[in-house]
């Protein structure tokens, strides 16, 4: 059990350094990217999908017949 | 029969794995062996070009998404970074197939709306409700397929974000002119990327 624990773990491990942390030549900028980048890494869809709503409500409001066109364009393109 | 049954199990995590947890998922799949899942991606795609071309006569696309596929694997594995580049095109093979998912799912569910609610939409009250569901689930799906297209370049690649955005943007310029020529020609109205 102990050695398929330390074999996992190595694994991870392993895995975890496949790449260099994101260095983006200013600390400033890589702190916000790191900020960023997190709502990434996990369950993106927690907000994509309310942030997609409001933008797609904002988009039929603002621009009305022609975001509706937008939609019919999309539907032939399958 | 077994390791078919097994293969599935394996789409079926990383699948669900790049849905809630993308950066871990993707990279997982950028360091394991094995290739057989990346064959149920291969399925879903030949099952949903043969509906379209039995629906839309005339209009072939799978031609269109095999040269875009493997021109996409060969054009990021040719770029400077490290490992060689056979290192690279099969990382690369393994984890751009998987950003194909979204694609597919847009494909599909495109598909099934144009039987269920055959466009052109209307300005009523209706149509602008299903507008606003359709452009919400496409963008979300767009954000969804950036994601992995980023970690699919950052884990079979293993490069920083400036380049990542540099390669990008060379492929996009590299590419829209081919997504234009097949519209033009006929292969695709919207690119299967």
């Amino acid at each position: 059990m102990k050695k398929n624990t330390k074999a996992f773990l190595k694994k991870s491990l392993k895995e975890m350094t496949v790449v260099q942390p994101n260095d983006l030549g200013n600390p400033f900028l890589t702190s916000i990217y790191r900020k960023v980048n997190t709502f990434f890494k996990t369950a993106p869809f927690i907000f994509v999908i309310p942030l997609a709503i409001l933008s797609a409500t904002g988009l039929v409001y603002l621009f009305g017949l022609l975001a509706v066109r937008l939609v019919s364009i999309l539907q032939y393109g399958f | 029969m077994v390791s078919d049954i097994v293969s599935f199990i394996i789409f079926i995590r990383r699948f669900t794995g790049l849905i809630f947890t993308p950066y871990a998922s993707m990279r997982k799949i950028s360091v394991e062996k094995g290739w057989q899942d990346i064959l149920w991606i291969g399925i879903a795609v030949s099952v949903y070009f043969f509906i379209t071309n039995s629906v839309r006569l005339g209009l072939n696309g799978i031609l269109g998404a095999i040269v875009l596929y493997s021109g996409s694997i060969l054009f990021f594995s040719l770029l400077p970074s490290s490992g060689t580049i056979k290192e690279k095109s099969i990382r690369m093979t393994k984890t751009w197939s998987y950003t194909l998912l979204p694609t597919l799912i847009w494909f599909y569910t495109t598909l099934l709306f144009y039987f269920l609610l055959p466009p052109p939409r209307t300005a009523s009250i209706y149509g602008q409700i299903f507008s606003i569901f359709y452009i919400a689930f496409s963008g979300s799906l767009l954000v969804w397929k950036l994601i992995l297209v980023y970690l699919s370049i950052r884990f079979s690649l293993r490069i920083q974000l400036y380049r990542i955005i540099y390669y990008f943007l060379l492929y996009i310029a590299i590419s829209a002119p081919l997504w234009i020529l097949f519209y033009k020609v006929g292969v695709s109205r919207i690119p299967f990327v």
